[in-house]
């Protein structure tokens, strides 16, 4: 539960000499123009001019010395890397794109990786024309923005008629209609769910936690046990409803009185609408400003996504009662690929490499996702298992799985979300600068 | 290979301590060779050389601690497979030469740190990073060839370890596609190099099993005393160590150009096994001293063989003398005593160069302390030097009813990277 501002401070104080690698292949392609050259031996650097225009810079690198070597380009501080080409085997050219700023760097190479640096030669970089990729990133950056707002505002007003059509089963004791519709509202939250979890009334974060509480959380901050009656009179919101709807008859969880039931689900409604309102722009949050994303909201967003998978659905906890983690899964992975939809183009144009790395990653992840699915209701939504029955679980706020029981599903979901987080985790600095 | 390097750390020079590391380089000629340097502290490293005809952490003289992990290769490309493995040398020549993944540590704020920084500013501490590839990269269950590399398969690979008897392998703690082994002087050094190689791997392999251990239970070095294992016994005495000359170490560890025509690319190279072994601590000390002395073939106290009339006067070097007889004319090294079982000259010679560590993970849900030796040999061909003496061992020897064997790997050790080499096993994607 992380809250959208840590990435914006970041942002706010980022430097803007933050460079991005475009095109490191070991294959040598042609040189364009205003491509320098650089010539590596084992015990010289040297690069064909000490200054270039700003915009992209093309470097080929040939190593003709007999080790293995780097390149790198070192901030005005000559610490800093902005832009680095490691093992660069004898006898191969690779190239080195990066957009440079007006500044003074240096160059140098380090054979072996390690040990000191050789060749270390002041780069300077002077004002060039205004570059257009500046000028198409910026307007990238503008549009993701823009359209990234637009799916939140979607997805919370989808969210708020399939709440009610939810809640008005629920409150009128039709079980089985809430126990289909639960899972199915829940994927429009759940696809916005790092934005969502910002917002409040009297607090940032106030609404998350109305709405999406689990009862280990309340349990935990009260110093009491779940089923602790006091605990349960505290607890509301979606969780509160599962608990009731999926726990075995004569358990703590099960709500009997009417009454109670529709004064959860009117609460549940009126949350889900003051959401609504604040993002649609209807009234202002805790801080009293209006509903805005930033393109750091939008990257931070896609990886907090993953990260919500990783800690709750793939272990199991998030759905406790009624084991549908899957449906969470596929919509924070929807919400993610959204996300990163978003800033993509951007990432294309700085580092298609890392583009092609997360897309790829992405097809693994949803096609491992795919294989789960049983089925498509009639309304082309998706059916899952009871994630009970194929991941080791916890059930009903129990005992979490003993570490070595996870099942190979699990495994391979962990893999996949690891794998295209670790890519995630580096398009910030690709596309905030 | 086996090249030490005592210098004044650069990361000293960069970072806050850069005067004291100055101030300390005059006295820092001879071999820093301890624990935990924290940071801040005087920074003399030890480092040992990555680059060598053969990959370093084999004749290296046993460093005190061991992480140890195999790798599920997830990805399904030959050139995703080597980028990683590119990756995982430069990572691993930068960590034992005691810098950050990634070089500097000065780094982009929006991008998460490359190096994760645990070992900032730690002495590497003879950190070395030896990797290994098992069958398993080779071929599948199935037996379909993964990434072309399947006609290069060593024969050893592809015969695989044999089934001994009282076998209790648990498959998730065996095999895997590729082995790193990680030895050095500081903990800590040791986990930050696995932490780092699994991350980079994300994507494309993911950890399959990683054991820790703490004391090394051989000796790689004639400067280095022999250590106890955890029945309380010095073994391992008669190891292959670095002095031994190049013949005999190319008789019995390193694999011969000719050895093995289609693995031409493993020529210089060896074969690392594993086993995990379970030692029941608490059943063992129960046994008279006089057992333990007979089950062993040793003095526990002194280590001297029990052919040995008076073992105060003697130590573990003494070679065994097997027909000597006791004062009640049965041998005075019992028939079914271990050091007799795999004692070299009741193995037609056949040496190896045993690497192992003691390890303990907690303790199992009977109370127990789940603790025990986590074997590690380097052989020319196991098929000659291991299987026979291991299948003798649980035949015959004393120590087999207090042992248990949990998990066994085979993986086949690349030449090393020699000075130009990207990664080590390079020839077997040439």
């Amino acid at each position: 539960m992380t809250p959208i501002t840590r990435l914006s401070t970041l942002a706010v104080g980022a430097v803007a000499l933050t460079l991005a690698v475009a095109g490191c292949t070991d294959n040598a392609t042609p040189a364009g123009a205003g491509t320098l050259n650089v010539t590596i031996t084992d015990t010289t650097c040297q690069v064909s001019a000490a200054q270039a225009p700003s915009g992209t810079v093309n470097f080929e690198v040939k190593n003709t010395g007999t080790v293995a070597n780097e390149f790198e380009i070192l901030a005005a501080d000559k610490l800093r890397i902005v832009v680095e080409k490691e093992n660069i085997g004898p006898g191969t050219t690779v190239q080195v794109t990066t957009a440079m700023a007006e500044g003074t760097y240096y160059t140098a190479c380090k054979p072996n990786m390690v040990g000191d640096l050789v060749g270390v030669t002041e780069f300077k970089v002077t004002p060039g024309a205004q570059v257009q990729v500046s000028d198409d990133v910026k307007q990238l950056q503008d549009k993701a923005v823009d359209s990234y707002t637009d799916y939140i505002k979607d997805q919370a007003g989808a969210l708020l008629t399939n709440t009610q059509k939810f809640a008005q089963a629920y409150a009128a004791g039709d079980t089985e209609t809430a126990k289909r519709l639960y899972p199915l509202a829940r994927m429009y939250f759940e696809r916005i769910e790092p934005t969502a979890e910002a917002f409040g009334i009297s607090e940032p974060g106030d609404l998350d936690a109305a709405l999406d509480r689990r009862i280990q959380d309340v349990a935990l901050e009260a110093n009491a046990q779940v089923t602790d009656p006091a605990v349960l009179a505290q607890w509301h919101g979606w969780h509160r409803m599962e608990a009731d709807l999926f726990s075995a008859a004569g358990s703590a969880y099960k709500i009997t009185d009417p009454a109670a039931r529709q004064a959860e689900a009117d609460q549940l409604v009126t949350n889900t609408q003051t959401l609504y309102d604040l993002v649609s722009g209807k009234r202002t949050g805790a801080d009293g400003k209006p509903f805005a994303v930033t393109l750091a909201d939008i990257n931070h967003g896609a990886g907090a996504l993953m990260e919500e998978v990783a800690k709750g659905k793939i272990v199991g906890e998030e759905e406790t009662f009624s084991h549908t983690d899957l449906y969470d899964f596929q919509a924070n992975l929807e919400g993610a690929q959204v996300a990163y939809g978003n800033v993509q183009d951007i990432v294309k144009k700085k580092d298609p490499s890392l583009d092609t790395e997360i897309t790829q990653r992405f097809a693994t992840i949803a096609a491992l996702l795919q294989k789960q699915q049983t089925g498509t209701a009639a309304d082309g939504s998706p059916t899952y298992p009871d994630y009970s029955t194929i991941a080791a679980v916890q059930k009903e706020a129990g005992e979490v799985p003993n570490e070595a029981a996870y099942t190979p599903v699990q495994r391979e979901f962990s893999d996949g979300v690891n794998a295209v987080s670790e890519s995630l985790s580096k398009v910030a600095a690709v596309v905030l600068n | 290979m086996g090249e030490t390097k005592h210098a004044v750390s650069r990361r000293g020079l960069l970072g806050a301590g850069g005067l004291l590391a100055l101030g300390g380089a005059a006295g820092a000629t001879a071999g820093y060779f301890g624990g935990t340097s924290a940071a801040g502290a005087e920074h003399r490293v030890h480092a040992e050389a990555y680059r060598g005809a053969t990959q370093a952490g084999i004749i290296t003289p046993a460093q005190d601690q061991l992480v140890m992990a195999a790798f599920n290769v997830t990805t399904t490309k030959r050139d995703e497979l080597q980028a990683l493995l590119r990756e995982w040398s430069t990572a691993a020549e930068q960590m034992t030469g005691g810098e950050l993944v990634g070089g500097e540590p000065e780094e982009n704020p929006l991008a998460p740190p490359r190096d994760t920084g645990e070992a900032w500013g730690y002495d590497p501490a003879g950190l070395t990073i030896t990797f290994g590839y098992g069958a398993s990269l080779f071929v599948d269950a199935q037996g379909t060839d993964r990434f072309g590399l399947k006609d290069r398969m060593p024969a050893v690979l592809a015969a695989g370890v044999p089934k001994f008897p009282k076998d209790a392998l648990q498959a998730d703690k065996s095999d895997g596609d590729i082995v790193v082994q990680i030895c050095g002087n500081d903990a800590q050094v040791c986990v930050h190099a696995l932490h780092n190689l699994a991350r980079i791997g994300f994507g494309r392999a993911a950890l399959r099993w990683s054991q820790v251990g703490y004391g090394r239970t051989s000796s790689t070095s004639k400067s280095q005393d022999t250590p106890r294992n955890l029945f309380g016994y010095k073994d391992g005495t008669n190891n292959i160590k670095s002095e031994d000359s190049a013949d005999e170490l190319a008789r019995h560890l390193w694999v011969q150009s000719g050895d093995d025509p289609a693995a031409e690319w493993l020529a210089g190279g060896t074969f690392l096994v594993a086993r995990r072994i379970r030692m029941l601590l608490e059943i063992w000390d129960r046994q008279t001293l006089a057992d333990q002395n007979d089950f062993m073939g040793r003095s526990k106290r002194y280590g001297a063989p029990l052919s040995v009339a008076n073992p105060r006067n003697a130590d573990e070097f003494v070679t065994p003398d097997f027909a000597a007889v006791g004062p009640d004319r049965q041998p005075a090294i019992p028939d079914n005593a271990h050091i007799r079982i795999v004692h070299p000259s009741m193995n037609n010679g056949v040496r190896m160069l045993r690497r192992g560590y003691n390890y303990t993970d907690g303790n199992d849900s009977l109370g127990r302390l789940s603790a025990g030796l986590f074997f590690i040999a380097f052989v020319r061909d196991p098929r000659t030097q291991f299987y026979p003496v291991l299948l003798k061992m649980t035949k015959h020897d004393a120590l087999t009813e207090y042992l248990q064997h949990q998990a066994s790997g085979l993986y086949a050790v690349p030449p090393g990277v020699g000075r130009t080499g990207r990664f080590p096993g390079e020839a077997l994607f040439g």
